[in-house]
């Protein structure tokens, strides 16, 4: 595995920002994982290296953070709420219907596609909510799910949902627009 | 009498020309009471926020100005300021509003009371799923470094404290302060036994720590402001101030609504403030806190001791929305956020929906909640299947009992709570749906129409 000298600038300046170098093992973790999509074994070990803790300590950390992932996943990944409040909206039989719509199984990866169940989006009050890469959809409901799969179609095609790094602002984005707001 | 809202923390979201810049921000006046903060002295400021009487806005409601008192001032190590922002409790989405909208009013809040405290580094841990949250933070906190609000001698006062930022990824459990400690620490979010490990004292790198929610630091500056007394005659006399109320599940106009404590029922709130229920349904139910609080059954009643003595009867819609009329009650505010469940709701499938929540969500450190959260939820999600058996109600209910109060932290009561108090007050339905099961209906659900829970 090539390690960028981009990589490792951006490394080396998150750990930087913490008065304990553990202490970076998650905005590190994230840097890592938007690099590579996943954590292999090099990923992993890389970690471990940049932190000064062992690559099991690293894997503590993978098999216990619901984000961090040891699978590759698809390009586009959609979260659907399954918690309460998004529940009693629909949330169940939405990514039923989406599953069926994008030929993908629940809580799988199939082409392009990544699809599951997460607990609370944190935006109960608009519930049925998903997200999808960095994008949040909300206000949604069972009978919706082929409009908004069609309108996940047309945002991907027209690039919306570009996988952007979290630690970047998205290029013309801007913050005060409904879409940031979500 | 109409329902009136009290923006406080809420005064600039949704108002017209309003963005999340520096510069609308100062505008309003913003940063201001940093600027004055500064110059005040630190003892003076935390005997403000003391007085204030303002409870911790992240679920527990323990009083803001004692955390602070409690802490550690006399180890000489340093002392550390985190912002709790990973809002993941079921039901609750306020924070992220502030955080989105007017994150310069968090930013103030944490310089005021880092300088407060004498800290020299704050953290923010922000849940994962805030992407943009996260950027928008980044940015604001790049916009007030750039002003001198954030970092190397704040406002020219000598003082100094940055602010970092740090995302979590997904774990419910960091939003319990031990939990999110350890998270921060770059290990498994494994929340830690008080004592020893009281945040003020033991807190970050073993460190005192005060760990604060987004909305109780962002109150810090207006009490700065208007003063502790002040804020003290804001609501009832022992739970000052308003709450953001997150309302959402069944009823007409679900959102988020800034009401003074004790200033509406939950009556009130639910119909005239959200509208009621959807048209030619009741309600049913109401979670008044968060996923974790024991849940109200819609027509129950309550026998409420007066001051005098005497015993009055309070019915579920004319409870006052404060802390300690909710207590009374048998529940509790938590975080504030109300979950509204209607007649078509299959409680027993509710409950499985949230049994999944806190099986999955258990960090897997004490065994009770380990094993508790997992065998209740199996239990429910077989009796939603069809696989009901007479003896469920009881066993739920036994392994409740035995998860409370035997775990480190408040989860393993956080997922108790809510199966105790739905097994009892809905036993009826419990039995009434494994009874059709045994004679062989399927899975019997309460209304064959209505979303799946599970």
């Amino acid at each position: 595995m090539e390690i960028s000298q981009d990589l490792e600038n951006k490394a080396d300046a998150i750990i930087a920002e913490y008065p304990v170098k553990r202490s970076a093992a998650m905005m590190l973790m994230h840097l890592i994982q938007e690099h590579f999509g996943y954590f292999d074994d090099d990923a992993i070990n890389y970690a471990a290296k940049k932190l000064g803790i062992r690559p099991v300590e690293v894997y503590g950390m993978l098999s216990f953070y619901p984000m961090f992932s040891d699978k590759p996943r698809g390009r586009i990944h959609i979260k659907v709420c399954r918690t309460l409040s998004c529940a009693l909206a629909g949330s169940i039989d939405l990514a039923n219907k989406i599953s069926e719509l994008i030929d993908c199984p629940v809580n799988d990866t199939k082409g392009v596609y990544t699809l599951e169940f997460v607990e609370c989006l944190g935006n109960c009050v608009k519930g049925a909510n998903v997200q999808v890469n960095d994008k949040l959809y909300d206000g949604l409901n069972p009978q919706d799910a082929e409009k908004f799969v069609e309108r996940l179609k047309a945002d991907d095609s027209e690039g919306r949902l570009n996988s952007v790094s979290a630690f970047e602002r998205p290029q013309g984005a801007d913050f005060n627009s409904p879409e940031y707001k979500g | 009498m109409a329902v009136q809202e009290n923006r406080i923390l809420y005064r600039h979201i949704d108002i017209p020309d309003w963005n999340a810049s520096i510069e609308c921000y100062e505008a309003d006046g913003g940063y201001q009471v940093l600027k004055d903060a500064l110059k005040r002295d630190r003892q003076e400021l935390c005997d403000e926020v003391l007085k204030s009487g303002i409870k911790g806005r992240g679920g527990a409601g323990f009083p803001m100005g004692m955390k602070w008192k409690f802490l550690d001032r006399k180890s000489g190590k340093p002392i550390y300021l985190v912002c709790n922002a990973d809002e993941s409790e079921p039901g609750t989405c306020v924070d992220r509003e502030i955080i989105y909208k007017d994150p310069h009013q968090l930013i103030e809040g944490i310089m005021c009371a880092a300088f407060a405290i004498n800290a020299r580094q704050a953290f923010i841990y922000i849940r994962g799923e805030y992407i943009n949250g996260y950027r928008i933070l980044v940015e604001a906190v790049k916009e007030a470094r750039a002003k001198g609000y954030v970092g190397e001698n704040v406002c020219g006062s000598g003082y100094s404290c940055d602010i970092n930022i740090t995302r979590g990824a997904g774990c419910y459990i960091c939003g319990e302060e031990t939990g999110l400690i350890s998270s921060l620490a770059g290990k498994r979010a494994y929340p830690r036994i008080k004592p020893p490990y009281f945040p003020a004292v033991m807190g970050l790198y073993d460190c005192p720590t005060v760990v604060n929610n987004v909305k109780s630091l962002c109150y810090v500056p207006y009490i700065f402001k208007i003063g502790g007394e002040a804020v003290s005659k804001i609501g009832v006399p022992n739970d000052p101030g308003t709450y953001v109320w997150g309302v959402s599940g069944q009823v007409q106009k679900p959102g988020r609504y800034e009401i003074e404590s004790g200033a509406c029922t939950l009556g009130e709130m639910l119909y005239d403030v959200c509208g009621g229920p959807f048209a030619g349904r009741t309600f049913k139910a109401v979670i008044p806190g968060g996923s974790s609080m024991k849940i109200l059954k819609w027509g129950e009643k309550f026998d409420i001791k007066q001051p005098d003595g005497s015993i009055k009867e309070l019915r579920v819609e004319d409870i006052p929305l404060s802390a300690p009329s909710l207590m009374s009650c048998g529940t509790a505010l938590g975080s504030a956020g109300i979950i509204v469940m209607d007649n078509t709701v299959d409680m027993v499938e509710a409950m499985a929906n949230l049994n999944a929540f806190y099986a999955h969500e258990s960090c897997g450190q004490c065994t009770p909640c380990r094993e508790g959260s997992l065998w209740i939820s199996k239990i429910t999600k077989r009796i939603c299947s069809g696989g009901g058996r007479l003896e469920d109600p009881e066993l739920l209910m036994s392994l409740a009992d035995n998860v409370c109060g035997h775990t480190i932290c408040a989860h393993g009561e956080g997922m108790a709570w809510p199966v105790q108090s739905n097994v009892a007050k809905f036993k009826d339905e419990y039995v009434a749906k494994i009874s059709r099961q045994l004679a062989g209906e399927g899975e019997a659900r309460l209304d064959k129409n209505s979303y799946r829970l599970i």
